[in-house]
């Protein structure tokens, strides 16, 4: 009697489920692909990663990121029972834009349809031009911040899970106002290394500033290959400005700084810059050559993940536990580039890159349900059953706005003690809605 | 006269600047006739008429905008004058002497430079004794170049080509193999960047300072040793013609490696105070001196010892001078507005002659 009662179940169960896959099925051909359900594909992200050239060492942790949101993305799918194989592949850019579009041909060769990379502004937008556009595939940066990649005409192609310069700026804004003094009465002395990235962020942060009212002088730009820096170092400081904000990198900055000491009138506690010159870890001396002196006591933000929260601890002890390279800049921005990668396939259930971009903004930001990472089989779930999602990312809350950048980002302040030591000291927010 | 002698006489006038225009001389507005005469006066008087422009466009920027400010611009500009100057000489020495454009010198720069330092914090010599020997091994190397490259080179006849080509593949091979040994790091030496002395109201580094003077002193020294030394001599008969040095009896084997030896000692002594005084470089160093050096040599008249410091000085104002009326990011670009300049002026740099058939 109850062996039987438990037969018609089984029965029942089984029938139900096909009609329900039946359903699925004829929803997902009518709505071209739109609600995924059972729909089974194989998907694979291409990793675009400089491990060799300038940014050697950003390579490394990115990569290790990758592959830790693949192992989580692939248990998570197991654990929805979705029928997705999600793989990643990895490719070398050597920092160069040529050697990126070669690498990203070499993974979408191997059958990749959403990229995650790259590091440099340049490479990214190389990449747009040459690879996302014409090849439709979308790419996901998770550490250029150049404004120019917002502009970009990309049909929705190219996103970035780092904050723009723009956004960047804004937040060593409203540091520089903490710190400083409110803009009526602050004036600023602006110089900046005479490139794409020391000229996009300095013009950023003069818009900021004189948006609120603050005064500044400069921006005193120089090429980092002259030779003497001494009358650069002199215009800096000859009104004796309230605050120096400085956008450089360390061996420009070795020289400079050295220069600005030597006119007397150099006072680095009113200097304040953003990640460039300072890439080291909490505690660690200066980068080679710059003396203590030209440095002591300046303050500054750099791109960070939020220091507190679930999904961050969780990712943190996540990385650590797994070995390999020491935690990074930009990891927790691959990490969910990745993520995203997957969620927007399976909300499109399809592994084509034109529906995954079509999804992008859906699943990263408002209106849906939040998920981290952490109820990631949740959120494959949900998508699914055609629900909308917001991912909240290990990086912040990402929320793609028009142009495909995160609309709220959150950076860690640093500053270099009296001997030339870096501290971390809490963090910044900045939001692009009060910017406009 | 040779060329790398003071060539401030010029060539002697063999026509007029209007030929055949002589009758009309005595109707020509007075413009015109002090245009002619401002003509005549740079080409036939280079030094002279560069120490009048330099005067007044220092009276000019005075008037404008106040002596202190002029006056700072002007020390800064004579210690990246004396980077250049230093630099220039030793590139202007070969190129006078063997005719050969010397793509490796901003390398043979950074070598001394990286001899220093791997004297100083690898063998733990003082400083002084570190680039002392850092200049020496530079002039050794370019003496092992010579003996290794160029001399088998010369005697398979190489044409300009080939040496130019060879010196471009010289130069790479240099900083590879730098960037091999030393890593592509930021590096610096064991000298103090940060103090600076005062006087006057102005401001120069300490070490800026000693550059200034040293390399002011070396120059002229330089210049001097070409002038009155038997050596000296034979060079400048070598940088003149060639062959005929070798007909009347000069060792030209023996002057052409004491050549490599100045020059590439010259080289060594630039790298070693441009990163002394810098504070902080790497495997680029010379590099990207490189591009510079060249229009100072230019500026001066190819292969003028003299030329070369006045062109590197004149470089280094400019520069600095620029940076009071324009955006200091132009700073480099100006000194190449500047040789053009100068160069559809007297299209053989200041100090330099019309090549002879």
């Amino acid at each position: 009697m109850m062996r039987g009662k438990a037969t018609h179940w089984i029965i029942a169960g089984a029938l139900a489920a096909a009609v329900a896959a039946g359903l699925a099925g004829c929803g997902g051909s009518e709505e071209g692909g739109g609600a995924g359900g059972e729909a089974a594909f194989d998907l694979k992200v291409g990793s675009l990663v400089p491990l060799t050239g300038g940014l050697a060492s950003f390579g490394p942790p990115g990569r290790k990121a990758a592959d830790l949101a693949t192992d989580v993305g692939q248990k998570a799918l197991d654990n929805a029972g979705l029928d997705v194989n999600f793989t990643v592949e990895h490719a070398d850019t050597q920092t160069e834009p040529q050697a990126a579009i070669q690498a990203a041909r070499k993974v979408l060769a191997g059958g990749a349809t959403c990229l995650d990379g790259a590091y440099t502004s340049a490479e990214t937008i190389a990449l747009g031009n040459s690879v996302a556009v014409p090849q439709r595939v979308p790419l996901i940066a998770p550490s250029s911040s150049a404004p120019a990649l917002s502009a970009l005409d990309d049909d929705d192609f190219v996103w970035r899970t780092s904050a723009s310069d723009a956004l960047g700026a804004v937040a060593l804004a409203n540091l520089v106002e903490r710190e400083a003094g409110a803009p009526a009465e602050t004036t600023v002395a602006l110089a900046a290394r005479d490139d794409a990235y020391g000229e996009g962020f300095i013009e950023q942060f003069k818009t900021a500033w004189v948006e609120r009212g603050g005064g500044i002088t400069g921006p005193v730009l120089y090429d980092p290959s002259q030779a003497s820096f001494n009358s650069e170092a002199g215009q800096m400081v000859s009104d004796d400005p309230d605050a120096y904000v400085i956008i450089d990198f360390p061996e420009t900055y070795a020289r400079f700084g050295a220069a600005l000491v030597r006119t007397g009138q150099f006072h680095p506690d009113r200097m304040f810059s953003n990640n460039g010159i300072a890439p080291g870890a909490e505690g660690e001396k200066a980068p080679d050559g710059i003396p203590a002196p030209a440095i002591a006591g300046s303050r500054g933000h750099r791109p960070w993940t939020p220091a507190a929260g679930e999904a961050v601890e969780a990712f943190d002890e996540l990385y650590r536990s797994a070995g390999g390279p020491a935690r990074h800049t930009y990891d927790a921005q691959s990490f969910d580039a990745v993520v995203l990668c997957l969620l927007a396939a399976v909300a499109a259930g399809s592994n084509e890159g034109a529906q995954i971009k079509e999804k992008l903004r859906e699943v990263s930001a408002p209106p849906g349900r939040k998920f981290s990472y952490l109820e990631l089989a949740d959120a494959l779930r949900a998508l699914a059953d055609g629900q909308d999602i917001d991912y909240e990312g290990v990086s912040g809350p990402v929320n793609f706005d028009e142009r495909g950048d995160p609309t709220v980002a959150t950076f860690q302040v640093w500053s270099y003690d009296e001997g030339g030591t870096l501290e971390v000291a809490g963090e910044i927010e900045a939001n692009a809605d009060e910017s406009r | 006269m040779s060329r790398l002698e003071d060539n401030a006489m010029g060539p002697e006038e063999l026509s007029g600047p209007h030929p055949g225009g002589a009758d009309r001389l005595g109707d020509e507005p007075a413009w015109r006739r002090l245009l002619r005469r401002a003509r005549v006066g740079v080409r036939d008087r280079p030094g002279y008429a560069l120490l009048g422009i330099t005067a007044s466009l220092f009276a000019g920027l005075v008037a404008v905008y106040g002596l202190s400010d002029v006056a700072q611009r002007t020390l800064n500009g004579l210690v990246a004058g004396s980077y250049f100057a230093l630099g220039a000489v030793g590139l202007t020495l070969v190129y006078g002497i063997l005719k050969l454009v010397n793509f490796a010198h901003g390398d043979m720069l950074t070598f001394g430079a990286y001899m220093a330092l791997l004297f100083s914090a690898g063998l733990g010599l003082p400083s002084l004794v570190a680039m002392a020997a850092g200049v020496l091994a530079t002039a050794g190397l370019g003496l092992a170049i010579e003996r290794l490259l160029w001399r088998p080179m010369r005697r398979k006849r190489a044409g300009l080509l080939q040496l130019l080509l060879t010196a471009i593949g010289l130069a790479l091979f240099i900083r590879s193999g730098i960037q091999f040994v030393a890593g592509t790091a930021q590096r610096s030496l064991d000298v103090d960047v940060l103090a600076s002395v005062e006087f006057l109201g102005l401001r120069i580094g300490t070490t800026e300072l000693i550059v200034v003077v040293v390399g002011v002193a070396v120059l002229t020294l330089v210049a001097v040793l070409l002038r009155v030394t038997s050596v000296g001599r034979q060079m400048r008969a070598l940088s003149d013609n060639f062959s005929l040095a070798e007909t009347t009896g000069v060792d030209t084997s023996r002057i052409v490696a004491l050549t490599w030896v100045f020059g590439a000692g010259l080289a060594g002594l630039a790298g070693v105070l441009y990163a002394a005084a810098a504070g902080s470089f790497n495997p680029n160093l010379g590099f990207l001196l490189l591009l510079t050096l060249f229009a100072a040599v230019i500026l001066g008249g190819i292969g003028n010892a003299y030329g070369a410091l006045v062109g590197g000085m004149f470089l280094g104002l400019t520069q600095e001078w620029s940076t009071l009326v324009i955006d200091s990011r132009w700073k480099i670009a100006i000194g190449f507005v500047i040789l053009i300049m100068v160069l559809i002026v007297r299209p053989n740099g200041l100090f330099g002659r019309a090549a002879k058939i």
